[in-house]
């Protein structure tokens, strides 16, 4: 469904570059023709940041997980991912908008091996299959200012402030346990939704392709901090790495590319 | 520049698809680094509750797991009063990389506060306390003489793990014994139960497997 959308959107943009060729407008070279508004999509590569990105699995001697370690507690076993979104604004003067952004962004999971070689170490058998779907996923729902400062009438800078409303998930790891040739069952570390509070501020340049039309290059920095209650399944043994509760910034540089739809003048 | 501008759109929205549409599962086994260590020694000693003095001490050794040669069972033979109650203990130890020393290594003379408090070579029970949480041993009586060990030897573990609730581990037990006279085998089994503990023998793979001959007298 996602790929349908953005494959019209770029079908319905790039209709428009031929319709809008008959209709250009006449510029003065001096005065950068800017247009009140634009609606655009972007998408690009996320880079993960801070404690959530940290992969420890402390133990002690005998691979007993510490449930009291900083570490521990706030390793989130998440890498980079990429991000995809729709943005829109209306600049109501020469410089300054308001406008929206919604986003999806997922991070894959890090440090397998690690966590992995944790478990097994913790409960001390011949092998234990560490499975993880997915990783991190966070949406994004944020509302802000938007500032451009035209360098010539066809590059810009741009600059964003926004804040708003972050869902974010974790991803599941199942772990199933064998030793001495038995199956000593699979548990799970459930999938887990939290919502809070978001912001994220960026800066990037625009590149006016005609009157109606701009790609832009952006880099953003995002931040949230989700308070996730862990279900965990299958359980019945306190041994090995065990979350109930994670609640760490998740912080993302994101570098994107975007097109946007000008609007106006 | 419309061909131009089109191309770059479809190229933009392409690579934006592409590293967006992505977020795969993945999977991985760990298998057991190699160089674990073997249980090569269990020692049963019980102390009768009612006179300290009467402290008996049985042992089941194999020094070779592989089973190359048939486990050394001359000093696995429990001898308990009839009508007493013992406090028990179970060591486990590894002797395939270092012998205990000659003032240790029998019944006669085997005292577990003598073993280095760091001697993680020999004594491994150190070990499986720390890792009670997913381990239980076990006590099976087999029939003998006089009425069946069954009947006049019972055991309760007294030790706990640290899971919610709490099970027993069995590295500390009482032993009540009854009368008549009786003699029969009694099975210790080290039961390894990651992740499926519960209290019952029946779960996990055995750590060990040894065989006593208990004597009420």
């Amino acid at each position: 469904m996602k790929k349908i959308i953005v494959l019209s959107t770029a079908l319905i943009f790039s209709a428009g570059i031929y319709a809008q060729d008959a209709n250009t407008t006449a510029k003065n070279p001096d005065v950068p023709v800017m247009s009140n508004g634009f609606i655009g999509i972007l998408g690009g590569y996320s880079i993960s940041t801070g404690n959530w990105t940290h992969t420890s699995y402390v133990a002690d001697q005998y691979g007993a997980w510490l449930p009291n370690n900083s570490d521990n507690l706030s390793a989130g076993f998440a890498g980079n991912g990429s991000t995809f979104g729709v943005e829109g604004g209306w600049y109501f003067c020469q410089y300054i908008g308001i406008g929206g952004h919604v986003s999806y962004s997922n991070f894959v999971f890090k440090g397998l091996d690690s966590i992995s070689a944790g478990y097994r170490g913790s409960f001390d058998v011949d092998q234990v299959t560490t499975s993880v779907s997915g990783g991190y996923s966070i949406w994004n729902f944020m509302t802000g200012l938007y500032f451009r400062y035209p360098l010539t009438d066809k590059f810009s800078v741009t600059a964003k402030l926004l804040g708003g409303f972050t869902s974010a998930t974790t991803p599941e790891i199942d772990v199933a346990v064998e030793d001495g040739g038995v199956e000593d069952g699979t548990f799970t570390q459930q999938k887990c939704t939290a919502n809070s509070f978001g912001y994220m501020a960026g800066i990037g340049i625009s590149y006016k392709l005609n009157n109606y039309l701009g790609i832009n290059l952006q880099g953003t920095y995002a931040s949230s901090q989700p308070d996730f209650k862990i279900d965990n399944t299958n359980r019945p043994v306190n041994v090995g790495r065990l979350l109930t509760e994670y609640n760490q910034p998740l912080t993302n540089y994101n570098i994107c590319l975007g097109v946007t739809y000008l609007i106006g003048k | 520049m419309s061909f131009i501008a089109q191309i770059a759109v479809i190229a933009i929205t392409g690579a934006m698809m592409a590293v967006s549409s992505c977020q795969k599962s993945e999977s991985v086994l760990t298998p057991a680094p190699p160089g674990n260590e073997f249980l090569t020694t269990v020692v049963l000693q019980c102390i009768n509750t009612k006179a300290p003095y009467d402290t008996e001490t049985c042992l089941w050794r194999d020094l070779t797991p592989n089973g190359s040669n048939a486990p050394d069972t001359s000093e696995a033979a429990l001898n308990l009063a009839r009508n007493s109650t013992y406090a028990c203990n179970v060591y486990i130890l590894d002797e395939s990389q270092q012998k205990l020393k000659k003032n240790l290594m029998d019944t006669n003379h085997f005292n577990i506060n003598k073993l280095p408090a760091n001697d993680s070579t020999n004594n491994v029970t150190t070990e499986i306390r720390a890792r009670q949480n997913y381990h239980l041993v076990c006590f099976t009586m087999t029939q003998g003489t006089g009425g069946g060990l069954a009947a006049n030897l019972s055991v309760v573990r007294d030790d706990y793990d640290n899971n919610s609730p709490p099970l027993q581990v069995g590295l500390i037990d009482t032993f009540t014994s009854l009368s008549p006279v009786s003699n029969g085998r009694m099975e210790v089994v080290l039961h390894h139960q990651p992740n499926v503990k519960n209290g019952s023998c029946e779960p996990g793979s055995p750590d060990f497997d040894v065989f006593y001959t208990v004597n009420i007298k």
